[in-house]
């Protein structure tokens, strides 16, 4: 079931209606509908990986009570490496195993060696990701004694499939979400209009913003071949904006459903296109995932104590598992690689941390200095999006290379239309406008009439029905 | 919770309201869907040669150039499983039906509607033809299944213009594709056969079994099935996968061979079709259409005299 789809516009007040009218004289009961409504969205998608699913819930969980019971160091650690191993290997076996085989078969046969690679023809499940993440998180805590185990199932295991973060984050943390679940969650007026203006904008963002700037983007990476540089670069840029679009815009819609049930989500997203250099942006980027393998990775490796070398060692390793973790191809390793060595001055000379505040706080623009930063901040991110989008490693380095070629002078053959570029113009005004808050819209309006401001609304519905119809696109991070 | 439902329900009922005003107005322009409908409804019993199939034989086949009392059935992306329940629903009307003919082209086998971008198209025949083969709940609506600008077109057009949303003759046969407007056959060649070439093992047998159901219906009913692999311009059946293609025709020669009171027919690279009967590379337009129409038009004949 996609946010982007009738279905879900049909489940949603189902559940909310259940959750607030039906359920609501117990957390335990409103828990229970969570997890059965949370089943059924995933067994919308294909029921025979909710199986994996309880698995791996049931895995983490007993694994973990087992940790907290042990009473020695050794019996702890074996339980701890049981449940990591169990669920990379299950990541491993659905995302990388067609991959590792593939990549061994091109290796030997380098040597002269012709080896036929054994691959599964396997669906990656949706979510795999995003849930064996949840899971590693909360064993690796027990197992630092950051948390207690969770002994109930139910409050466990809503933790891991609560539908809105199921499938594509935020990864969320057990110190921050199961507070939540194990308390009584009291109806909040104002907590969920916001979350309905947050839904709001994230359809904006995923159909009007990233679906429109997808046809471009998949028509000139499609065709690359047959285009001039300056057009490859106006894809990339399409690119750029329709993945931000889509994965921001998928973020929005489940903080603010999220937000319906009473419950806040880890923010995944905080304007990061207008990120003054690459410290900045990974910042702001898929801030989930960021922290989560800052804490996991980055700090257990040594993190920023060890000195300069171990720093850029660290962020090395970080980046390249974070661009693998996208997928089983060498593109996302590229583009991992490709971000870490933009970062490495920064490390370096240590002012990674130079721009932690908002760009241009208080004020309508930035300075001259920090146009250009963010144009050349940007303009480093689209190069990456390159080998992210491309279908493979020859197919990123032809587009790379034709792009710096004298073909780069010559007008772009495909030009988008006005309309496209009023909506991404306003897109982008509607963001600045609103960075300093947690989304675009946030605030924005809260002065106006009830009128005005119902009007804003009403225009944002129209242009999400203006470019929705056909078929509901997918989300770009169902893949990973 | 009262504040909340309250200014909910007050913010969203214009929504709803104009939302349910514009599926009413949709719904009562007519289209090519709710008028072969219609048309099968009243006439299926007068039907002797009934077209089923996709776009080359929309926009191929004029059954007015038939000898015989013909109907085009057939649309864009229509594919076998839909051919089948087309038959299926006037099962007990097709008393006069000597011939169907159906399009059994490179992509026939390989993937159903379903898959592919056409798949919004079933709404049509879940709201016009009553079918459905799938379950979904936006197929019961026109207004999910097509984007507001288009729709807002097709209203303004019908209400305002009074301009009519049809582009088929009486019998069905799609008069969009003139040669007055022909594309170009290199380009459209290459992408429509890329198009054409995804290919799913479950639906490739899914398939092949509906074809069989329908010759099977035509069979038990004494009905002559021609089998008809499309013409279509060299840039198209040049660039199609050869093996895929080759499935295709082999399952279709194994079925000429199994099955007495069907025959079949590879026009897919007919020299006698040239580049002026193209619209693009694998469509014909208007003049294609009239020579493609004669030519099975010729087959029946002999297959009658037999």
């Amino acid at each position: 079931m996609l946010f982007n789809s009738i279905n879900f516009a049909l489940f949603l007040p189902i559940v909310f209606v259940l959750y607030w009218f039906v359920t609501n004289k117990s957390y335990k009961s409103q828990n229970v509908l969570l997890l059965v409504s949370s089943y059924f969205f995933y067994a919308c998608w294909d029921w025979r990986f909710l199986f994996l699913l309880i698995f791996s819930t049931l895995l983490d969980y007993y694994t973990g009570l087992k940790m907290t019971d042990s009473k020695n160091k050794s019996s702890k650690k074996f339980w701890f490496w049981l449940s990591i191993s169990i669920n990379l290997g299950f990541l491993g076996i659905f995302k990388y195993y067609n991959f590792f085989s593939q990549s061994f078969a091109d290796a030997v046969a380098n040597i002269g060696l012709h080896v036929n690679p054994w691959t599964l023809k396997v669906i990656l499940p949706i979510g795999i990701s995003f849930y064996t993440f949840h899971g590693l998180s909360y064993v690796i805590d027990i197992y630092k004694d950051r948390i207690k185990a969770e002994k109930n199932l139910v409050d466990y295991s809503v933790f891991v499939s609560f539908f809105p973060l199921l499938v594509a984050g935020p990864i969320e943390r057990a110190t921050h979400l199961l507070p939540q679940i194990q308390r009584k969650r009291t109806f909040n007026y104002a907590m969920a209009v916001d979350g309905l203006k947050q839904i709001l904008w994230g359809l904006f963002k995923k159909i009007v913003i990233a679906d429109q700037c997808a046809e471009y983007a998949n028509l000139i990476f499609n065709n690359s071949t047959d285009y001039s540089g300056s057009t490859l670069v106006l894809g990339a840029i399409f690119f750029a904006f329709q993945i931000y679009g889509d994965f921001s815009g998928y973020s929005d819609i489940a903080l603010g459903t999220a937000r319906l049930f009473g419950i806040d989500l880890l923010r995944n997203f905080a304007f990061p296109y207008f990120s003054r250099d690459i410290a900045e942006f990974w910042r702001r980027w898929h801030i989930s995932l960021s922290t989560w393998f800052r804490d996991y990775l980055y700090i257990p490796l040594g993190g920023s104590k060890g000195g300069t070398w171990m720093k850029v060692r660290n962020t090395f390793i970080i980046f390249i598992v974070s661009g693998f973790w996208h997928g089983a191809n060498w593109t996302f390793i590229v583009w991992g690689l490709l971000n870490a060595i933009y970062i490495l001055p920064s490390i370096i000379f240590n002012t990674n941390r130079t721009n932690l505040d908002i760009v241009a706080q208080s004020k309508n623009l930035p300075t001259f200095k920090e146009g250009i930063q963010i144009i050349t901040t940007f303009s480093l991110t689209v190069f990456a999006w390159i080998f992210f989008r491309a279908e493979n490693l020859e197919h990123a380095l032809h587009y790379v290379s034709q792009i710096f070629s004298m073909s780069l002078l010559e007008v772009p053959t495909i030009l988008p239309k006005n309309k496209d570029l009023l909506f991404i113009f306003i897109f982008l005004l509607l963001e600045w406008i609103g960075r300093e808050q947690q989304y675009a819209i946030a605030v924005l309006g809260a002065k106006w009439s009830k009128i005005i401001r119902w009007g804003f609304y009403y225009a944002i519905i129209v242009s999400i029905f203006y470019f929705a119809g056909g078929s509901e696109q997918k989300f770009i991070y169902f893949q990973f | 919770m009262k504040k909340f439902i309250k200014y909910t329900t007050i913010f969203s009922l214009p929504i709803l309201i104009l939302m349910v005003l514009f599926e009413v107005l949709l719904r009562n322009i007519p289209n090519e869907y709710s008028y072969k409908s219609n048309y099968l409804d009243h006439n299926s019993d007068k039907i002797q040669a009934l077209f089923l199939g996709n776009s080359h034989i929309f926009y191929g086949i004029n059954p007015e150039l038939i000898s015989l009392n013909g109907f085009n059935a057939s649309h864009v992306a229509q594919s076998l499983d839909l051919d089948y329940e087309i038959l299926k629903k006037h099962e007990n009307n097709w008393k006069n039906l000597k011939y169907i003919v159906v399009s059994v082209d490179y992509m026939s086998l390989l993937s159903s509607i379903q898959d592919g971008p056409a798949e919004w198209r079933l709404m049509n025949y879940k709201i016009y033809y009553d079918i459905h083969i799938r379950n979904k709940f936006t197929d019961n609506f026109e207004m999910f299944n097509g984007k507001l600008a288009k729709n807002t077109r097709r209203i303004f057009n019908y209400y305002i213009k009074h301009q009519g949303g049809i582009n088929i003759n009486t019998l069905g046969w799609g008069t969009q594709l003139n040669s007055s407007k022909n594309k170009d056959l290199l380009k459209t060649g290459k992408i429509a056969a890329a198009r054409h070439a995804a290919k799913n093992e479950i639906t490739f047998n899914k398939l092949i079994s509906n074809l069989e159901s329908i010759i099977m219906f035509a069979k038990n009913n004494k009905i002559k099935i021609i089998l008809i692999s499309c013409p279509s311009y060299k840039t198209y059946s040049e660039n199609l996968n050869k093996k895929e293609l080759a499935s295709t025709v082999n399952v279709v020669n194994a079925l000429d061979d199994k099955y007495s009171n069907m025959r079949y027919f590879n026009l897919l690279q007919d020299k006698s079709f040239d580049a002026k009967d193209f619209f693009d590379a694998d469509h014909l337009n208007e003049i294609g259409a009239k020579k493609f129409t004669v030519k099975i038009d010729s087959i029946m004949k002999t297959m009658e005299n037999h």
